[in-house]
């Protein structure tokens, strides 16, 4: 098995995603997909964004790499969630001003962690702290709408384009946004 | 279409070359919620923003994307510029808006539907 781990500071605007584009590296070299590698930096990177934007002290991020799995732990000492379930809808934030400002704050960051998992978890107290643990499940896996087209010549990028399935993830029906390119539910099935 | 023609064609700044010039661009993905971006863009596509601090650098990187576009004649300042760098990710800057970069490269068949 092999361990990563990242001590992530709070308030730390300029280094913001280092640690997590590290870890992406870290993940390549020891033999990692590009498919997983990314998922796990996406899982990282909106745990430092958390960590960095909400931590009173800020935190760790740990990468266990063993045969199949990659398992992110994020964790700090506090200030803690005191509703996980409202933390976990799309769309809600508690992030102050000026992190919004810098785009943070979107009420995606768990979803997100979430989505890009195959398993999720997620232990809060508030004045103790805060642990979301994600397994992600290493390919060979099904075939994912997210898998990069291998080519990317002219003719293959049309036809990816055709390809790409409307985007419509399920926190986007949640927020009341769904029905890309103007359909509605019955219309695509109605087609 | 690679990213170094499509930014020549368009006339952006090359702030940061980075590996991305070379790759060719598999769709668009415009957005300033940086979780936004990491859930909808996919790789190998340009991304369109306003943000220009570290953290466009980190989510450029996490997510594998061909380069990104400073629109609005954003100032970049010199700490993205040196982490773009150690990180070879390409930054373009133009005086343009978003929605005109977006219209542009549409226009040229980036991420167009033909079907």
């Amino acid at each position: 098995m092999t361990r990563f781990v990242h001590r992530i500071a709070p308030r730390d605007i300029e280094h913001g995603g280092s640690a997590s584009a590290e870890i992406k590296r870290e993940l390549r070299a020891a033999g990692v997909s590009a498919y997983d590698a990314r998922r796990a930096g996406i899982v990282a990177f909106e745990g430092e964004m958390n960590l960095m934007v909400h931590s009173t002290r800020g935190g760790t991020i740990e990468v266990d790499l063993r045969p199949g799995v990659i398992e992110v732990v994020v964790e700090d000492d506090g200030p803690g969630i005191s509703d996980v379930d409202l933390a976990l809808t799309p769309g809600f934030s508690t992030a102050p001003d000026w992190a919004t400002e810098l785009g943070f704050g979107a009420g995606m960051g768990l979803p997100n962690m979430q989505r890009n998992s195959d398993g999720f978890e997620i232990h809060s107290q508030p004045g103790r702290g805060t642990r979301v643990r994600c397994r992600i499940e290493r390919e060979p896996h099904p075939a994912s709408p997210e898998t990069p087209p291998s080519s990317t010549s002219g003719a293959d990028v049309e036809k990816a384009a055709c390809e790409r399935e409307p985007w419509e993830p399920d926190w986007a029906q949640d927020l009341g946004v769904g029905g890309a390119h103007g359909q509605t539910p019955e219309t695509k099935e109605g087609a | 279409m690679k990213l170094g023609e499509l930014a020549r064609d368009l006339g952006w700044e090359t702030v940061v070359e980075g590996r991305g010039l070379d790759r060719d661009v598999s769709g668009g993905f415009v957005g300033d919620l940086l979780s936004h971006v990491l859930a909808g863009a996919r790789p190998g596509e340009v991304w369109i923003t306003i943000q220009h601090h570290a953290n466009v650098v980190g989510v450029a990187q996490v997510a594998d994307l061909a380069g990104v576009v400073l629109a609005h004649a954003v100032d970049v300042p010199d700490s993205v510029v040196a982490k773009a760098r150690e990180a070879g990710v390409t930054v373009l800057r133009t005086g343009e808006t978003s929605f005109v970069v977006c219209g542009k490269l549409y226009e040229r068949g980036v991420g167009r539907r033909t079907c």
